[in-house]
């Protein structure tokens, strides 16, 4: 029999104070004391999420507008407040009190001979032009993986995360599929291993999360069919694909085939 | 992020459009200083931006930046000794829909909770508005703070251990 002390330190320690898992909600069905303490939990939760923040617009446009702006993107290193008063370097506060002036004086003759030497070695000479940054057209799975970073910044619970790395999984593997006739072998296992990571990393933590969190083994159902799909095509194209795209399609393949046993295997087990 | 990491500005800018708030206001709630949240911010961008080449694509672009942020707090927090909390009137109010409470007391229990918080060690403060401001996972919030996922879970708990508090009935 577990005490309500422990109940509700466990309580504490969910990611989320609302969803339990069954033995706890078997206990706080019975215990007011253990329900009070996750009502004080939740709404300490819902209190942290709306914490009252200043705006920062003003800045950020700023910021954005010198990104936007011709040059390279970093311009300026910035530099915060200093905490000691004079705002000054603090290695160069101990060279002037260390170093007496005359020393200073022929430090300055050495460093002005030495300047005129190196400029004598390297006088004007045509040299190439920098190169200037890319500006090419904006690639539709950049402006999708973009919205979906942003999407997993506002995400709340493992579900809607799962959901939003199954899509990118789907979106990845069209990519893979459009473009791997012509694509360079490196281009295609970089979208491989772009899916491995999706599918690895993303979605499979979120569905331990969520089985963690309680949630029920049928919300995969939706993305096993997807995975196998994925298993399935990538397999039969990496058939008949170019040479240089066949590794990267079978390890699609293969990865989408190992979540699938991987999700069917955790939601069987917990069906059971 | 493929485009950001060739160099290109309109990619660089979306990024920073769709991160900045939220970055800001966690790294205020850290500092409750918005000068000082702004610095940090900006700065956290401008590194992020210098080393974009080393993000590995496919991964979690918010904990790397967060994880970047939060070096960077650290960082300035060595050399910087405790600064003086404002009132709770140089913020503006939250934004809470309307429930069972009235605004006033919404206001007091506000105004409760953030003196807690700005109490609470650094260490659970981070975590705990890492999880429940931004919603973090506890994985993804072991990567930015560099520890395990089961430290993370016990810091949360801390915090929310001393926080509750704040709440129990008089």
């Amino acid at each position: 029999m577990i005490s309500c002390a422990a109940i509700q330190n466990r309580l504490l320690a969910l990611a989320e104070p609302m969803a339990v898992p069954q033995e706890l909600a078997v206990h706080l069905t019975g215990c007011a004391a253990c329900t009070a303490v996750q009502a004080r939990a939740i709404k300490l939760d819902f209190y942290l999420a709306n914490l009252p923040a200043p705006s920062s617009e003003a800045r950020k446009l700023q910021f954005l507008e010198d990104v936007s702006a011709e040059g390279p993107v970093i311009r300026t290193k910035p530099v915060l407040p200093s905490s000691h008063g004079s705002g000054q370097f603090r290695p160069v506060r101990f060279l002037q009190r260390t170093v007496p002036p005359k020393a200073w004086a022929s430090l300055a003759a050495g460093v002005l001979v030495f300047s005129v030497g190196v400029w004598w070695l390297n006088r004007p000479v045509e040299r190439p032009a920098v190169p200037e940054l890319a500006q090419g057209p904006r690639h539709e799975l950049l402006a999708k993986s973009v919205k979906y970073h942003v999407g997993l910044s506002n995400s709340r619970t493992a579900t809607q995360r799962f959901d939003i790395f199954s899509d990118w999984a789907a979106d990845v593997t069209n990519e893979a599929r459009d473009v791997y006739k012509v694509a360079s072998r490196e281009q295609i296992s970089k979208l491989a291993a772009m899916y491995e990571s999706t599918v690895a990393t993303g979605l499979m933590d979120q569905a331990k999360l969520m089985i963690e969190d309680a949630a029920n083994p049928a919300q995969f159902a939706g993305a096993i069919t997807k995975l196998a799909e994925t298993a399935t095509q990538a397999q039969e194209l990496s058939q008949a694909a170019p040479p240089d795209a066949q590794a990267a399609l079978k390890r699609i393949a293969a990865s989408a085939d190992k979540a699938r046993t991987a999700l069917r295997t955790i939601a069987d087990k917990k069906g059971a | 992020m493929i485009q950001a990491q060739a160099g290109d500005r309109a990619a660089a800018a979306l990024l920073v459009e769709a991160y900045w708030d939220r970055l800001f206001r966690w790294l205020f709630q850290l500092t409750r200083d918005r000068h000082r949240a702004e610095d940090l911010t900006q700065e956290t961008f401008l590194k992020a931006l210098a080393a974009i080449q080393s993000f590995r694509v496919g991964s979690n672009f918010r904990a790397w930046l967060f994880r970047i942020a939060h070096n960077n707090f650290v960082n300035t927090k060595r050399s910087d000794k405790r600064r003086a909390m404002p009132l709770l009137d140089e913020v503006p109010p939250a934004d809470i829909a309307p429930g069972p409470t009235t605004l006033a007391e919404d206001r007091e229990t506000l105004e409760r909770i953030t003196q807690a918080i700005a109490e609470l060690p650094r260490e659970f403060r981070t975590a705990l508005l890492l999880r429940c401001e931004e919603g973090m996972n506890f994985r993804d919030m072991a990567e930015v703070l560099q520890i395990t996922e089961e430290t993370a879970r016990w810091r949360v708990f801390k915090a929310r251990q001393k926080l509750v508090k704040v709440l129990e009935p008089e």
